[in-house]
This record gives structure tokens, sequence and C-alpha cells, in this order.
């Protein structure tokens, strides 16, 4: 199809445009590369021996596994949260979040004390003459837990699949088309989408994931990228062992355009259709039920006495409040940055869509640390404005804007192509204002989307670690590095305590600003009301 | 976006509005500054106390950076790597060794030998005067007695070969932090092909590798798993919880335990050298070493003439592993190339 020329020039400039604001995500890893490049006498044939190709089959199998488990629980969930009345909807909503609130470490020690060997469940069997079946050190068992700690991610997707789909549309059809054609042309185009797109980032989060199989005891192949990285100062080497992933990222962006597409903007009904499958309820109900109840009852038991409660918090107080901050700011600058992109990328063509897809995603596959070493070293190359914001908490927030980019990104990308754009361009020949527009048109179908996106930026930011270490100012740690050296030094207690205080805090937080905006926009859960 | 990148520097206040002390943090100029800046292994609970006593009369501000166990060889070590153009920070605090020898290979490190050693093992500190060894720890075997009997206990790292051991031993990744120094030690004393044994006799036994030495640690408490090798705090941390876990101190019949010392540097070219030797002299004293030996991460005085708090951890009942700490970070990337390709499977 030839393009006219005023809007070739615009998908020109857009380009361009993109490609400057691929900077701010790539600077620090672009410096490594470009160090790793310059020198060394690595080997690159040792990227194909046959260690690291068991490791890295071992990791897609686990990354598969896990995205299994969690596209079922999502889809579950999102039913749910589409589909219930607005409180409950909220509240599975909000709790849906609790995953990403809790450090993995935290998830993980839960289901050991609850799976383990010597845990709950196997005490439990024992007083029954019978062994626990479930191997919780296996691939088997890193697939279940990577699986509850990113569920989030494909509920998120999954929810703004099920709010695109009329379900009365659907009705409709059941009187011309069978159930195969049904599913064919009207469920999948608008669910497909949503469902690869999340198992795509749950794959990419479970391969990359070193601190859970870690724990677990079972050894993977983002083990290798950390150990160039940090045990052999090799960046070289480093590149060289992350080829493989990329390589992954490349088929997977290949298997989602073939699976999924962009999803159509379908036609919605004016008023939002409520009832759920009771079913999935109780699909969705048991994942949340799994995903909170196993590490908020170890959390509470470690903590022991409500005593340890303020203990825990005069001992890290200060350090709530860094990544407070650290989030509110660094989130809301990932999701400024997200949104020129989304603006960017909705005025250029599908293929530079998809290289800008596959560079965010690959994102997900470096290491925190490269980040981190890459800030560092434009830091010290004295190169702008790095080296005139360091060393500030600023820094943080950029180096998980860094890595967690693409979710919002993908977020607000998915729910841009549901808004038609046709009414929008019929509300204002009719003379409605812009305010109205965005109120009565554009907010029921972006306002939930932006809530997402906003609260997974907020709580990423909060959560960094690995790049945390490397770029917290001096006198400013963050909650997440405290945990870790609290663990490593036997104070459990204090972080279960303090886990649990601020896992509340923010849970109560969100349901707080998602009560309250539901409250005072009554289209802000998704109701589509037109006067 | 502008505006938003705006709002986000407005927001976020920075450390010091005084403009010395940033050019100071740019390394661009030798002002005399208002901070002293400590990168340091140990949590702030127990450096805080430490700390507190440091005799302050000028009024610095003390800034602490900490760092992670699993990080503990990409965090502060390379921060002081990527930064040696402008350092950031005047004193390095590890509570191991082997990336201070690094660090001090690599000229990061000024040489300064505090008067506060004196009386310290010069096995444990640098003869070149570059860093300061103090209050070490040891690594030493845990089980649990629930599940080992104590006259079936390992006494030596080769017992955990053994076939009665199959699967029930754990040890943090030999890539980082203390078990990294434990294994090129032993590649040092036995050499690198029997270095290399007994890693594969370890692999053959179905030895598990997990996160870090904390983490080892709670598996044999809470009896996920019988034995680990890991360190005299993380041991003591298990004593506190009354868990039933009983220590060993391995090879006392042959090559000895080893002693991994908590070291001390002045970092050069950092901001504030005068406050930084203040700071090594006052962290090298006895009075520091004392502290240490009685906090909860007992550690074991290098200086004679300190009592242990526990005896358990008395130093001068335990025969020590002899080896150069030099010749262990010589030989680390040896013994980390056989261990991920032997171990890390």
């Amino acid at each position: 199809m030839t393009l006219p020329p005023g809007a070739r020039s615009q998908r020109w400039i857009s380009g361009v445009l993109l490609a400057l604001l691929l900077l701010v995500p790539l600077a620090p890893v672009g410096v490594v590369l470009w160090e790793g490049l310059g020198g060394g006498a690595y080997a690159w044939s040792q990227i194909f021996e046959s260690r690291r190709g068991s490791l890295f089959w071992r990791s897609v199998w686990i990354g598969v596994q896990a995205t299994l488990w969690a596209t079922l629980w999502g889809m579950a969930t999102g039913y749910v949260i589409a589909r219930a009345r607005r409180k409950a909807s909220i509240a599975f909503e909000t709790l849906s979040y609790l995953p990403l609130l809790l450090p993995n470490i935290v998830i993980v020690l839960g289901w050991i004390h609850c799976a383990g060997n010597a845990g709950w469940l196997a005490r439990w069997t024992e007083t029954w003459g019978w062994d626990w079946p479930f191997d919780v050190y296996s691939t088997t068992g890193v697939g279940f837990v990577l699986a509850l700690c990113y569920f989030p991610f494909a509920t998120i997707f999954a929810a703004q699949g099920f709010r695109a789909l009329d379900p009365r549309s659907v009705q409709v059809s059941r009187l011309y088309l069978g159930r195969w054609a049904r599913w064919r042309h009207m469920i999948w185009p608008v669910l497909g989408p949503a469902w690869v797109r999340g198992g795509v980032v749950v794959f990419c989060l479970s391969f990359a994931d070193y601190g859970v199989p870690s724990s677990l005891m079972v050894n993977v192949y983002s083990v290798e990228v950390f150990a160039q990285v940090s045990s052999f100062l090799d960046s070289q080497a480093a590149i060289a062992t992350a080829l493989p992933p990329f390589v992954l990222v490349v088929a997977l962006i290949a298997l989602r355009e073939w699976l999924g597409g962009p999803a159509p903007a379908l036609a919605t009904s004016a008023t939002p259709h409520r009832g759920c499958s009771r079913v999935v309820v109780v699909v969705a109900s048991a994942a949340l039920v799994l995903a909170l109840v196993v590490p908020l009852a170890f959390l509470l038991v470690t903590a022991g006495g409500w005593e340890t409660y303020p203990r825990a918090l005069r001992i890290a107080g200060a350090q709530i409040m860094n990544s407070l901050h650290v989030g509110f700011w660094g989130g809301l600058v990932t999701l400024i940055v997200a949104a020129a992109f989304v603006s960017l990328a909705g005025r250029v063509g599908r293929a530079e869509r998809r290289v800008l897809d596959l560079v965010l995603l690959s994102l997900l596959m470096v290491p925190g640390s490269v980040v981190g070493l890459g800030i560092l070293s434009l830091v010290s190359g004295g190169v702008v404005p790095w080296a005139w914001i360091y060393p500030h908490e600023a820094l943080v927030g950029y180096a998980s804007a860094c890595r967690y980019l693409v979710f919002p990104v993908l977020i607000l990308t998915a729910v841009r192509t549901q808004l038609q754009g046709s009414r929008v361009v019929v509300a204002r020949a009719y003379g409605v204002g812009w305010l109205d527009r965005v109120r009565w048109i554009q907010g029921p179908v972006l306002g939930p989307a932006w809530f997402a996106a906003g609260t997974l930026s907020l709580v990423l930011c909060m959560g960094e670690l690995t790049a945390a270490v490397l770029v917290n100012p001096p006198g400013a740690m963050t909650l997440p590095v405290r945990l870790a050296s609290l663990l490593h030094f036997g104070e459990d207690a204090v972080v279960a305590a303090l886990c649990t205080t601020y896992s509340v805090f923010l849970l109560g937080l969100l349901l707080w600003a998602r009560l309250l905006l539901a409250h005072r926009f009554d289209w802000f859960v998704g109701d589509r009301l037109t006067r | 976006m502008l505006l938003g990148l705006a709002l986000f520097l407005i927001g976020c206040e920075p450390q010091s509005a005084d403009p010395k002390s940033w050019t100071s943090k740019l390394g661009t100029a030798s002002v005399a500054s208002r901070e002293l800046v400590l990168y340091v292994s140990h949590d702030r609970l127990f450096s805080d106390p430490i700390l507190a006593g440091f005799p302050n009369e000028t009024g610095l501000e003390l800034k602490i950076v900490g760092d992670t166990e699993a990080s503990k060889t990409t965090g502060l070590f390379q921060r002081i790597v990527r930064l040696q153009e402008r350092p950031e920070a005047d004193v390095f605090w590890n509570n191991e060794v082997m990336r201070t020898v690094q660090l001090a290979e690599m000229g990061l490190l000024e040489r300064y030998v505090p008067a506060s050693a004196a009386g310290l093992a010069a096995e444990y500190c640098d003869p070149q005067g570059r860093w300061v060894g103090f209050a070490a720890r040891a690594r030493v075997i845990l089980y649990n007695q629930d599940l080992v009997p104590k006259d079936q206990a390992p006494a030596s790292l080769r017992d955990l070969t053994q076939p009665r051991f199959r699967d029930q031993v754990a040890i943090a990744n030999p890539l980082f932090g203390t078990t990294a120094s434990h294994i090129a030690a032993l590649f040092v004393l036995w050499g690198e092909k029997e270095g290399r044994r007994f890693l594969k006799q370890l692999r053959a036994n179905g030895v598990r590798v997990v996160a870090g030495n904390a983490l080892a640690r709670n598996l044999v408490m809470n009896g996920e798993i019988a034995i680990c090798l890991t360190d005299t705090d993380d041991a003591n941390g298990a004593f506190l919880q009354s868990k039933p876990v009983e220590m060993v101190y391995p090879d006392q019949e042959g090559i000895g335990t080893l002693f991994i010392p908590n070291t001390v540097a002045v970092i050069r070219g950092g901001p504030n050298p005068e406050g930084a030797r203040r700071l090594v002299e006052y962290l090298a004293s006895a009075e520091v070493e004392t502290q240490l030996v009685n906090s909860r991460s007992a550690q074991m005085a290098l200086r004679p003439g300190i009592p242990p708090a526990d005896p358990r951890f008395d130093p001068a009942q335990i025969r020590r592993m002899k080896v150069r700490w030099s010749d262990v970070a010589a030989m680390a990337t040896a013994s980390a190339n056989a261990v991920r390709e032997i171990l890390l499977r």
C-alpha cells in the first residue's frame, strides 16, 4: 500500500523520534555492549558448549511451565476482574498485585515452608502415612513458584482482553455461528493477542529469573549471564552468553505475531456486562489463595509477635520512605516515557513496532546489574546527564525504567488499538469538548489500562534490587537492598514484619485509590456510560 | 516528557545542596569534604553500633553504602572499579578478603598501615600495607542433628563426598562470596587437578547449589537438607534461634579450617583522605574487633587477648588453614571456571 506523502514523512519523523527515545533505556546496556565488543579474547564458540545448551533448554522448559500455569490463573483472574460486580472486581484486581509487592525470595521461602521436604504439607501427609508427592526442588517446582510470582502480568493483559470482548455480541453470534466458528472469528481475535502478550511477558521474566531457581537449588541459564557479569568481569563473555536469550526473544515475537497480532477495535456495548461463571471464579480464587495465603502465612508466622513490627520499622523505616520516593517518581517517569513510546509507535509501521517490541522485551533478559554497571560507566565517563544526576535516587528509578519500560508500553499499546478513533472524530464534529471526550469516550477505555500501567511502574520501581545495589546514593539505601541484607544476616523476623507492613500498606493505598477513582469517575471501572 | 523529567528531579532532593560537595563527588576538586563515604558489606544492624563509636570531633557526616550477599561481587567491588576515575567512597570495609586483594592488585587502594593495627596477625594483612584484616569468620560444616547423628557427622570437606551424604549437602554458589574464596583456597592448597577432582566428587554425590550461605543454613535449620557449608556468623544465627544444628570446623587433623577476615582499606583518590585514614584507624582497632567478637555475627579476633563471646568461636582452639590471600586471588579465575564447568550443570 502506498502512503500519501504527508503520512510518509510523519512516519519517518516518528521513526526517528522513536529511535532517539530508545536511547533512554538502551544507553546503559549499550555502554556495556560497547565495552565488551571492544576488547577481550573470548572464544565465541563457547556459547555452543553442551553444558550451556542443557542449561538453556532447562530454562526454556521452566519458562514454558511457568507460562502455562500463569496463563491459566491469569485468564481466570482477568475474567473475574472484567466481569465481576464493581467492588469485587476492584478487590480482585488489587489483590492480584500482591505477588509483585513481595520479594520473590519471600514467596520462595513461603513455599519451602509449605511444600518442602520438611514443610507443613509433608508433615501433614506423614501423619497419614503418605509421602508428599510434590518436589518443590525441581524444574516443576521452580515453574510453579515462578508462575505464582509473575501471573499478575498475565492477569493484567487478560483483563484487558475480556474488557474488549462484548459477551452480548458473542451471545448473538450463537444464532448463526457454530462453537468453533464463534471461537475463531469472535473470541480468539480479541482474547488471543491478550493471552499471547501476557504469556510472552511471563515467559521472558521466568527465563531471566535467577533468584527463584537458585533458592530452589536448580541451576538455570540466567546464572551464566549473571556469573559472567559479576564473577569474571568479562563483558565480552557476558554479551556472548546473552545472545541465545536474545534469539529466543526474536522467536517469541514471531510466535506472538503468528498466534495473536494486534487486537482489533471491536464495538463495545453501551453498558457493561457483569456476571461470572462460577467455575472460573473458583479457579481465580484458588489462584489468589495460592499466591497470597502461603507467603502471607509464612510472613506472619516468621514475624512472630506484634513487638517485631515497631522494631522493624525503626530498623528500616527510612528505607521504606526511600523506596516509596523512588517508586513514585521513577514510576511517573516510566509512565510518561511509555506514553511517548505508545504515541510515536502509533504513527509508524508494523515493522517498526515489531523492532520496538523486540528491543523492549530483550531488556527483560538483561540482568539489572548490567544496567547498573552501564550507568556507572556513563557517570565515570562524565556523560551528561548521568554524571550530573549521580549520586541521586533518581538513577534507581531510571534503572528500573530501563528494565521494565516494556510493561506500560505493552499495556497502553494494546488498549490504544481498542479505542475507536472514529467515535472521537464524530464527537469532535458534534462540538463535544475535549474534557467530555476524555471522560465519556477515551477514559472508559484507557482509564483501567492507565491505572494498571501506573501501578506496575510504581511497584516495579520500588522493588528494583540488582541495579539499585550499584547506583544507590550514599546514605539512601532502598528497601529491597536492605531486605536482602537483613535476610543474609538472619533477621528473618524483621524481614517478615517489613514485608507484611509495606505490602498491606501499599495494597490498602492501591485499593483506596481504585475505589476513589471508581466513585468519582464511574467510568473508571470500565463501565461505559453514554448520554 | 520534559515536564515529567523536571518534576522527577525536583521531587528527588539532592543529597546535599552544598556545591563544594557536588564538585568533590565528581572528583574534580580536592576541596575538604564534610562527608565521609564508607562502603561496607555488613548490614547496618552490625555496622551502626560500631560506627556510633567513631570519634567524630570535626562533625563529619558519615554516609554508608551497603551491599547484599548475592551481589557481593558486583555491588561495592564494581562501584569502586567503575568509578575509579571519579571515586565517591573513602573507605571500603569488606567482610571478606578476596575482592579486597583484587582491588589492591588493580591499584585502587591506597597504602596506609594504621597504628591501631599493631598486634594483628601479619598473615591477615597486606604485605604492602594496602589493606588490613581483622575479626574473622571461619568456613564450617553445619548439620542438622535430627538428620545426622553426632558420631556420623562429617569431620572434613572430603567427607562431604561420601555416599552416606548423597543428595544431602548444600553449598552457596561457589562463584560468589566466601564460598568462592573457599574453593579458590582449596585449589591453592591441593593444586588445580586435585581441586577439580574434589568438585567432580561433590557433583557425583549430588551436592545442591543454593543462592547464598544464609539460605543454605536455613535449609539445614528447617530440616530440608542435612548438611551445608557455611560461615560461622550464619551458624551463630542458627544457634541463637535454638535450632537443632551443630557445627564442625573441618579438617582439624589435616589442612585446617579457612579463616576469612574482615578487611578495611582506604580507597585511592577518595574525596576525604584524611577522614578516611581516621576511620581506618578506628575500624582496625582492638575496640572494634572486640565489638565484632561480642556481636550477633560472632566474629573471631585475630589479635591475642580478646576473649571469645562463645567458646564455640574460640580461634585459639581451631587449627587454621595456612594460605596466602594473594595466591587465593590469583587462583580465583581458574577455580571459578572449574566450578562453572563441573558444578553448575
